[in-house]
């Protein structure tokens, strides 16, 4: 099959799946401020200008010079939108890196090893399920403070478990097949067997979980800021910002809002991504 | 399928249709932020201290303006320097009819010191001993002259003797009993406190029936309650809601100066900039708090020169707050050798501090910045900060951290902010000292206050903080409640009077 | 059956001596309860901060604290909270109706909702009916809880009058929190349920069933929603961990007197034997539930067997 043919027959199932190409369009915007955010904004999204707080958006009667509005800093609303679309999909991005690597190679080795170390690790699994989430994040917060890393170490590790037990389970099932079998009697190396013949495996059920998590990780930030423990006070972050402006939602609806669509926006077209990359690479719906 | 969507639907709006918000005739519902952890009135105090207020009588009181009246002891005098009898009310009887006297005083004395539980007061450590002098009489005996006596005798909360058995605070959680203008009704953790008047309170009763305190935490859905009428007072409003609760019909602002103290601690006990004392002037000079308080606080803070309040004993008018001056703030820099300014870290909480405490934070580091100080602003979670604070003390060269003025009277903020040995001092200065004990152990009011006169001047030339300003704290009321805020910020009710 | 029950339970005890030792050790990293209980604006002498840290049991050198807490705790004795003095225990459990009864009716509105949702997406995949379908539900996600709870406040409380706004108390008090919470799960059964139906469909004796004239509607009705069921079934009940979690936000909203609040508070007041009861009984409902869960997996399919 030459390149061609193959391109084409991607663009057509591309076409044949509404889902992902609609989020892959509504993905555009957020992605796009993302990259040129230093070019996009019209102003600098920190610079506070104390006596414009809480202005309204420009249709409504605000300044000319402020498009979507003040914050409570009087701070440029579309100015931290854009540069909060490259604070949220970092956040998703590496936090789905994160967990997605770590979770995946535990559970690889976890399950192709077996015996005790396997048995080790599926307690550990347990325990982390079993523990409260919040307070796990709330403690490692506390301790190490707001900031945009610990953000996503805390949403990171503490995201590996489903990787996990996928990985795991999928590599018990391979385990039995003949051309892992096959690799194992040719005397391949432990990581090579995994690397060149479980991995591609797995991968698609991997992504697919990963897709659903990049969403999760973008409203769990929010969360965090919602408790006191996210970001910080000067990372222009839409989770923060919602945070910060829900103060006001009741003398001025704007600084929650606006982030509050952003945020709905962004994780909607990711989660239609993931819906769509599920019916493409989960192999029992392929009708 | 559809009908049951149907019937779901109709279910629905019938729990719709006429809620009701209204309040209750002779109800009186205050929202705040977080109720106590009991209602123990000799145990570590939370934010139970309201509803202890309205369930317990102390020995002494303050009235709503911060002077101290009778109470359970209707009077009080030093016949020594080290001796002092109070005489008390007769003829009080607590909620489940015992009776209140001297022995009843005695045995929560000995409850309260109890040192096997985290107590409520610590004042114990200057009473050399009590005894019961007469059936409504007492006498307390201090290890030195002690002025406030009296005031700290405010906080001693009396309980009957059929509850005093220790450890029994769960009883206090399950039926408090006390002498107070209100019954206990309820306790719901996290979300109530019911309490009924008290038809026979020694004072005449309540005006009103029932007393409910509610915890909303969210600030938001406290403002949307009260207006909507579900409560009918909310406390630590925002400046920024004034406009909206005044506007909405039925429902008003009231404001009352607050006695807390906001300051920036310069740390002079560990090495660094801070401990030349221009450095610390100049930085007093470097950050225009007037701008501040008219943009980020809507106005509703003042400017003063140190800690002491116009209302505090001992204020002194003509100590007046350092100006904004960036300029002089440069030029003491240099002449302290930092002409290049210097780096430094700044520890913080979101929950010390009032109004955009924050906000306000980051605006003093853009000041400092521009006399060429830079701040690095580190925010911490409450339980960290305090940490830092009052354990290991291992925060920064710059503390972000409030004190309460309590009493009307300087020396718990001088002595626990500026005295060496204070919980929250962090410098070292003995003439500062040595004017804060004179103070402190002297019976003569008027000596004292001269004293604080002249510590106002000291503390301000030393610079050991960066001197900020005092908030307004701010209720919105029903218009159904008459009621005035106290000085120290409790809520207290007994005067209350509802008009429905 | 029994001897996998067992083996079940048998696997739960190092998972929660697991919890155990993790809250344990994880409080002891955040610092000095005492400090915690002096009062405001007071200050205090050395002894008597030593005094407090004797008063609540924290003098005691680290390990010998942990066996402490071990073997009380074994005993079902979590300890008295610093300030108030009352069990621990059964501080949390009061506190856990009003979070179940959250938990479960937004449970039930999500199940209400998503079940037929994902039914009507999988019969029409693919269609602009299934993409509607999974935006809508979807929605519920994408908006972080304490928004879309603060919104529908301000709309139904505020505005409309209609609901009220905060605690609990009469009936209508549950509809907004449980809409919240519940929205947020609506998406997760949608899908689930879409992609059980799916699979199902695909399945031999469904399409003998479709073969033989069996309207498609029946068909699901019939054959496929009990299988699409079971796996639903295993993620609800993790999910139901999740949820109880999740309260939190919600529960500061709506001023809703539960467990979650409980616990953030007792974290930041340093209160830990409050926290560590809240984790540990949390951790033996979330075992719980796993282990009725499977159980029920079995009833739903005997086609699973117990060894």
């Amino acid at each position: 099959m030459t390149r061609s043919a193959s391109l084409r027959r991607s663009l057509r199932y591309l076409g044949r799946n509404k889902m992902l190409v609609i989020g892959c369009v509504m993905l555009v915007v957020p992605v796009v401020c993302a990259l040129a955010a230093q070019w996009l904004a019209p102003n600098d999204p920190g610079a506070q200008t104390l006596i414009m707080r809480l202005k309204p958006p420009a249709w409504l009667g605000g300044d000319p010079r402020f498009l979507l509005g003040t914050d409570g800093l009087g701070r440029d609303i579309l100015s931290r939108l854009i540069y909060g679309a490259r604070v949220s999909l970092i956040v998703g991005l590496t936090v789905v890196a994160i967990g997605g690597t770590f979770g995946t190679l535990i559970g690889l080795v976890s399950g192709y090893v077996g015996g005790l170390f396997d048995a080790i690790v599926m307690r550990v699994v347990d325990v982390f399920l079993a523990f409260p989430f919040l307070v796990l994040a709330l403690v490692v917060m506390a301790l190490t403070g707001p900031g945009l890393g610990n953000v996503i170490l805390v949403l990171g590790f503490t995201s590996w478990v489903p990787y996990a037990r996928v990985a795991r389970a999928k590599v018990l099932g391979l385990k039995e097949r003949e051309f892992v079998e096959a690799s194992q009697a040719l005397a391949a190396g432990a990581w090579r067997v995994m690397l060149r013949h479980v991995l591609p495996n797995i991968f698609s059920s991997i992504i697919v979980i990963a897709s659903s998590r990049v969403a999760t990780a973008i409203v769990s930030e929010a969360t965090l800021s919602f408790l006191g423990l996210g970001v910080g006070a000067t990372t222009p972050s839409w989770g923060a910002s919602l945070s910060d402006g829900r103060t006001y939602l009741l003398i001025a609806w704007w600084p929650a809002t606006l982030p509050g669509l952003a945020i709905m926006v962004t994780v909607l077209a990711i989660n239609l991504i993931g819906d769509g990359l599920r019916d493409r690479l989960d192999p029992r719906l392929k009708s | 399928m559809k009908r049951t969507i149907l019937a779901v639907l109709a279910a629905l709006l019938l729990l719709v249709a006429p809620s009701s918000l209204a309040a209750n005739p002779g109800e009186l519902v205050i929202a705040v932020e977080a109720l106590g952890d009991h209602l123990d009135p000799h145990r570590a105090p939370g934010n139970s201290a309201h509803a202890l207020m309205a369930l317990f009588d102390g020995i002494t009181r303050l009235d709503k303006d911060g002077n101290l009246a009778p109470s359970l002891a209707s009077s009080w005098e030093a016949i020594s320097d080290t001796t002092w009898i109070f005489n008390l009310q007769q003829g009080v009887k607590f909620h489940n009819g015992e009776e209140f006297n001297a022995d009843v005083v005695i045995a929560n004395l000995e409850r309260m010191s109890d040192p096997n539980e985290p107590r409520a007061s610590y004042s114990f450590d200057v009473f050399a001993g009590w005894r019961k002098t007469g059936d409504y009489q007492f006498e307390i005996s201090t290890v030195a002259p002690d002025p406030l006596l009296p005031a700290r005798m405010k906080n001693f909360f009396i309980a009957p003797p059929s509850m005093l058995g220790n450890p029994k605070s769960d009883d206090f959680n399950r039926h408090p009993i006390g002498t107070g203008p209100f019954k206990f009704v309820e306790w719901i953790a996290d979300d109530r406190v019911v309490l009924a008047a008290n038809e026979d309170y020694y004072l005449g009763a309540p005006q009103f029936d029932r007393l409910v305190f509610r915890a909303i935490p969210e600030a938001s859905s406290r403002v949307s309650e009260l207006l909507t009428g579900g409560v009918d007072i909310v406390t630590g409003l925002q400046p920024e809601f004034i406009g909206l609760v005044d506007s909405n019909a039925g429902t008003r602002v009231v404001t009352r100066v607050s006695p807390i103290n906001e300051v920036i601690t310069l740390r002079t006990d560990v090495e660094g900039p801070l401990q030349d004392v221009r450095v610390r002037q100049a930085m007093n000079y470097a950050v225009d708090f007037d701008t501040i308080i008219s943009t980020l606080l809507s106005g509703y803070a003042h400017r003063y020169a140190t800690v002491v309040h116009p209302f505090v004993l001992g204020f002194n008018p003509e100590v007046e707050p350092y100006p904004y001056d960036p300029e002089k703030a440069k030029s003491l820099l240099a002449e302290a050798g930092y002409a290049d300014g210097f780096s430094i870290d700044f520890d913080i909480t979101p929950s010390v501090g009032g109004t955009n405490n924050i906000e306000v934070a980051q605006a003093v580091v853009a000041y400092l910045g521009q006399v060429g100080i830079n701040v690095n602003l580190r925010v911490h979670e409450y339980g960290v900060m305090r940490t830092l604070v009052y354990g290991d003390r291992s925060g920064g060269p710059m503390i972000r951290w409030q004190w309460k003025t309590w009493d009307n009277d300087p020396d718990g903020i001088f002595y626990g902010m500026f005295h060496s040995k204070g919980t929250g001092t962090f410098n070292n200065d003995p003439v500062t000292d040595e004017m804060i004990i004179a103070a402190r152990f002297n019976l003569d009011q008027e000596d004292r206050a001269r004293i604080y006169g002249e510590l106002q001047e000291r503390v301000k030339e030393q610079a050991t903080h960066i001197f900020m300003y005092y908030t307004d704290s701010i209720y919105g009321l029903s218009d159904r409640v008459t009621w005035e805020p106290r000085i120290d910020e409790r809520l207290y009710f007994y005067q209350a009077t509802l008009n429905d | 059956m029994l001897t996998y029950a067992l083996r079940r339970i048998g696997l739960a005890v190092p998972t929660l001596f697991g919890v155990l030792v993790t809250v344990f050790l994880l409080l002891r990293m955040l610092g000095d309860p005492a400090v915690m209980l002096i009062p405001p604006d007071t200050t205090i002498t050395p002894e008597q901060l030593r005094d407090i840290r004797r008063s609540i049991g924290i003098d005691e050198p680290l390990p010998v604290q942990l066996w402490l807490f071990l073997t009380n705790a074994v005993r079902g004795d979590f300890g008295v909270s610093y300030y108030g003095g009352q069990d621990a225990m059964q501080s949390v459990v009061s506190r856990l109706g009003p979070t179940l009864e959250l938990s479960l009716i937004a449970l039930a509105f999500a199940v209400a909702v998503g079940v037929p949702l994902g039914i009507a997406a999988a019969l029409r995949r693919n269609s602009l009916v299934d993409i509607g379908i999974s935006a809508v539900s979807l929605l519920g996600m994408s908006m972080p809880n304490f928004w879309l709870g603060l919104m529908l406040i301000l709309v139904f409380g505020v505005q409309l009058k209609w609901l009220p706004i905060s605690g609990r108390g009469e009936l209508q008090n549950l509809i907004l929190p449980a809409f919240t919470l519940g929205a947020s799960m609506v998406a997760i059964v949608q899908r689930l349920i879409r992609t059980d139906v799916l699979e199902t469909l695909t399945q031999d004796f469904v399409r003998t069933a479709r073969a033989k004239g069996a309207a498609p509607r029946a068909v699901v009705w019939h054959h496929t929603l009990k299988n699409a069921l079971i796996p639903t079934v295993t993620v609800l009940g993790l999910q139901f961990g999740a949820l109880l979690g999740g309260s939190v936000v919600v529960e500061t909203v709506f001023a809703w007197p539960g467990v979650g609040r409980l616990m953030i508070q007792s974290i930041s007041n340093r209160d830990y034997p409050v926290v560590q009861a809240a984790v540990v009984l949390f951790a033996v409902f979330f075992v719980a539930i796993n282990l009725v869960v499977d159980i029920v997996y079995g009833f739903l399919d005997p086609r699973i067997r117990y060894d």
